[in-house]
């Protein structure tokens, strides 16, 4: 996008953000200027927010030299890596640590140029075999444990 | 406990063999990380967080203290060998650091940055230990209106310092302050913004927001890059030494920058990687040589490395003496204290001698490991840069998810990482800081509480707060820090 759409598009998003925020603190105790309540202190980062947030739309309008961003190409290859974390994230409770752990680290391993399959897997296993024996045996964290139910 | 005493009393905690081992594995580790792309101190030492759960409140701040000053030292040896700065701190030492290796001069580069960083290290300890219990002494003064001024300051300072337009940090502040909202509201513990979820109850986890825009945001950043692995200059450890010359031509910028480092550690924000500019900056404005600069000038190296590591042992100060984080970096230590249960503040050091004067005393021991530490083994850390990218990217995305995971066998922390990396990675596309955020998130707490604590004490009667002499100056300070470049412009036109 070599347009000022990303800078309009952020400044747009934390308005709706510092406004929301605004919007939900109204619905807590706001108190006296004695004993403020809880509402106080989240009005007043809503508020800031909103006016920085405006301020960084008129100046997203005005930039002479706007952030070059497109998603499209910039982000083919993070968007790849970002599918296989939320995979991840999915599989993990479901199926355990080793599953998801090899899948991951396959994707990551082809995003980053590495070649061949066999040659992935193997990588994939070793490290997988180490972060347990490194975090499960040594350092004691329990993964979660297989439910199977999708 | 004067600071003498101070200083021998924490050297016998620092000396135990415990302690000894936790400095070692910080400072090796911070090396690695210095010298490795992808992950950082930062990232570093909130993967490291449940690995000092079995270690005395010392001995994890010492070793987490290492990773943070180690990584200084590492990333100055990408920075001479391959252009390529581990650290934000080392850019300015790619310029003539780099020169000098191609010239066949790499040895000497890294023996004078190392020395600078010792030296710097030395001066940091020396400064701690006197400008500390001075520093303690004054914030007993301070009430809750002179927390909120300084925490305040803190963070108008940050927004100028950072390369951010100022509507984009105070946008950073603002999300980051937010972000400290969500959970129990310090005075009265109501719950705020938790959306049902029970685990935001307790607030949302600097750790997994700190690994996902240092850690997840990097790997995104890489992988966008596509990064390849670099071919370093090789450096035989005989040629490590420097000339008689480069040795006249070294001590005073090191001597300078060492000062002047540890003096721009105090303020808040990104202070060593500005401090190697000013190093730089003055140390070609006194050079017999200007025209050296930039071809390979020694000078050039000494002085920003020297600044680099007096700015990291600065930055301990106002986290040992005040309780208040000015870095990320502090903020991962101040979650660690707070986890080991060490209240933080003035009175940490009557409190918690052994942690206070433990850690001090540390820093010149782990500065000395890694004097001795990487100067003969520059050839083991250069083999490291040879390793493929790919390895290097696939063992960062598994250490951030199962280290995130390990801090509290909590999967929502996990989609947190995953959240604040993607959030992360395009704030940095759209030129937003991300640093700032997570400092904000950090102090937010403290400044939540202490405006509150404000409000009561003066009964509601808010121009007081501002009619304290030490809360008005700081928070005039701030003023004139915020608006300050926009007048000067306003002034040259």
């Amino acid at each position: 996008m070599n347009s000022r759409a990303p800078g309009l598009a952020a400044a747009l998003m934390f308005l709706v953000i510092g406004g929301g925020q605004f919007y939900m603190a109204l619905d807590l105790p706001r108190g006296t200027l004695a004993e403020p309540g809880p509402a106080v202190f989240p009005l007043l980062v809503g508020v800031l927010m909103s006016a920085a947030s405006i301020a960084g739309l008129v100046r997203a309008l005005v930039e002479r030299d706007p952030v070059h961003f497109d998603l499209r190409t910039d982000g083919a290859r993070p968007a790849v890596l970002v599918a296989a974390l939320v995979a991840f994230l999915l599989l993990l409770p479901r199926v355990g640590f080793i599953l998801p752990s090899l899948l991951l680290q396959m994707i990551t391993l082809q995003v980053f140029g590495m070649r061949g399959l066999w040659r992935r897997l193997a990588v994939a296993s070793v490290t997988t075999a180490a972060a347990v024996f490194l975090f499960e045996t040594l350092l004691g964290v329990q993964f979660p444990t297989p439910s199977w139910t999708f | 406990m004067n600071a003498v005493d101070g200083i021998l009393f924490g050297f016998s905690v620092a000396l135990e063999w415990r302690n000894l081992l936790a400095c070692f594995i910080g400072v090796l580790i911070g090396t690695v990380v210095g010298v490795l792309p992808g992950i950082g101190p930062v990232g570093a030492m909130a993967l490291l967080l449940p690995a000092t759960y079995a270690l005395t409140p010392a001995g994890a701040l010492i070793m987490l203290a290492g990773i943070y000053y180690g990584s200084m030292y590492g990333g100055s040896t990408t920075a001479i060998l391959l252009k390529v700065p581990g650290e934000v701190s080392s850019v300015i030492t790619c310029i003539d650091g780099y020169e000098m290796a191609r010239q066949g001069r790499a040895g000497p580069a890294l023996f004078v940055a190392a020395i600078g960083s010792f030296a710097a290290g030395t001066v940091g300890v020396i400064g701690l230990a006197f400008v500390g219990p001075l520093l303690s002494r004054a914030a007993l003064t301070f009430g809750p209106p002179e927390y909120f001024a300084l925490c305040l300051l803190g963070l108008m300072i940050l927004s100028r310092l950072t390369d951010s337009t100022l509507s984009r940090a105070i946008i950073m502040v603002a999300t980051g302050l937010a972000l400290s909202t969500i959970g129990m509201e310090p005075m009265s513990g109501t719950s705020r913004f938790t959306f049902g979820f029970l685990k935001l109850a307790q607030g949302i986890d600097l750790v997994p927001i700190a690994m996902g825009m240092f850690g997840v945001a990097e790997l995104l950043v890489m992988a966008e890059q596509k990064l390849k692995t670099e071919t370093p200059i090789s450096v035989r450890v005989r040629e490590l030494l420097p000339t008689k010359e480069d040795w006249q031509r070294s001590w005073r910028p090191i001597t300078r920058g060492s000062v002047m480092g540890f003096l721009f550690g105090l303020v808040p924000g990104p202070t060593a990687m500005i401090a190697t500019f000013a190093s730089y900056a003055l140390e070609r404005k006194l050079s017999r040589h200007p025209e050296q600069f930039g071809k390979g000038a020694i000078e050039g190296v000494a002085g920003p490395e020297a600044a680099n590591n007096g700015a990291a042992q600065g930055a301990f100060i106002p986290l040992l003496t005040l309780g208040i984080p000015f870095a990320p970096a502090s903020a991962m230590l101040l979650t660690a204290l707070l986890i080991h249960g060490v209240q933080t503040g003035p009175l940490m050091m009557v409190n918690n001698p052994e942690v206070f004067w433990g850690v001090v005393s540390s820093m010149y021991v782990g500065n000395f490991m890694l004097l001795v530490l990487n100067l003969p083994l520059v050839g083991v850390f250069v083999a490291l840069l040879r390793l493929p990218m790919y390895l290097i990217a696939n063992i960062v995305a598994l250490l951030c998810l199962v280290g995130t995971y390990a801090i509290s066998n909590s999967l929502l922390d996990i989609w947190v990482l995953l959240i604040s990396g993607v959030a992360g990675y395009l704030l940095r596309k759209l030129r937003f800081e991300p640093a700032i955020l997570v400092l904000a998130l950090a102090l937010g707490p403290i400044l939540e509480r202490s405006f509150l604590q404000s409000l009561y004490l003066v009964q509601g009667e808010w121009m007081e707060i501002f009619q304290r002499p030490i809360t008005a100056g700081m928070l005039i300070t701030g003023l004139v820090v915020l608006v300050a470049p926009a007048l000067l412009r306003l002034v040259r036109r």
